[in-house]
């Protein structure tokens, strides 16, 4: 059923904690994990801005790889850059060219039973992903 | 990781195809499934009105673990009744007394995407759950 799985990395908390589900899950079904990581530029004064470097950005990712690597699990890296705001269009777009049927990923949910709650960039993947969504907080 | 397994479901078409997802996945992990549907109660004139009726929940619950029973997992059915807007809450105090790694539910909605609107049932137990939760759209 989970053959492959895509997870989608940013650095956070609640996205390291993604990280021992996706490999327990990718152990028990032999998956293959993609490891995505998004990263953003920002367009100031007519120049182009990276939010975070092609350097930050590979290391984040390649340290996942390793980690899942380590444990057994097949897995590659993907980086991808986007404009501000684009994060979880580019996470759905790569979870079909992978042609994933599972997007793992940390979802920063704050506040009290009535508030805001979710991380808006998890809420808009599990509102337009075609395949199972499993959120860590 | 995922040894016992929550699956909340409401009757929707959306949780139908959880079940078949977190059969897979209880298979692979020899888990146990407890399959809860949260019915709710409104006031009405100082009178208590049923929104789901005790039979058909019990009913709906019952053929659930029947079709898992079917697909070799072991599960069990759990009923619970709570005033209006309480279910999510209801579900994340589940999923810690039968001490779950994974809670597995649908997007549900009266219209495709309404539960994962802010104050939507799928949205509060992403925000408040302790454990991973699998969301099946």
């Amino acid at each position: 059923m989970f053959e492959r799985i895509l997870l989608a990395v940013d650095g956070s908390e609640s996205s390291k904690k993604a990280v021992p589900a996706a490999a327990e899950i990718a152990h028990r079904f032999g998956a293959e994990v993609t490891v995505l990581h998004v990263r953003e530029h920002e367009l100031s004064w007519g120049s182009d801005i990276d939010v975070e470097t092609a350097a930050e950005a590979a290391e984040l990712a390649d340290g996942i790889v390793r980690e899942l690597k380590d444990v057994g699990v097949s897995a590659r890296p993907e980086l991808r850059r986007v404009g501000l705001a684009f994060v979880p269009q580019e996470i759905l777009r790569v979870a079909k060219e992978a042609d994933a049927s599972l997007i793992v990923m940390g979802t920063r949910g704050l506040t009290d039973w009535q508030g805001l709650l979710l991380g808006s960039v998890a809420h808009k993947v599990v509102h337009h992903a075609m395949c199972p969504v499993l959120l860590v907080r | 990781m995922f040894e016992r397994i929550l699956l909340a479901i409401d009757g929707s078409e959306h949780s139908a195809k959880t079940v078949p997802v977190a059969a897979d996945l209880a298979k692979r992990y020899e888990a146990i499934v407890t399959v809860l549907h949260v019915r709710e109660f409104t006031k009405r004139f100082g009178s208590d009105v049923d929104i789901d009726p005790e039979d058909e929940s019990r009913a709906y619950v019952d053929g659930v673990v029947s079709e898992l029973r079917n697909r070799g997992v072991e599960s069990h059915a759990e009923i619970r009744r709570v005033g209006a807007g309480q279910v999510p809450k209801e579900i994340v105090d589940v999923a810690a007394e039968v001490e779950a790694g994974l809670i597995v539910m649908g997007t549900r909605g009266r219209t495709e995407w309404q539960s994962l609107l802010v104050g939507g049932v799928a949205h509060k137990v992403l925000a408040h759950s302790s454990c991973p939760v699998l969301m099946v759209r």
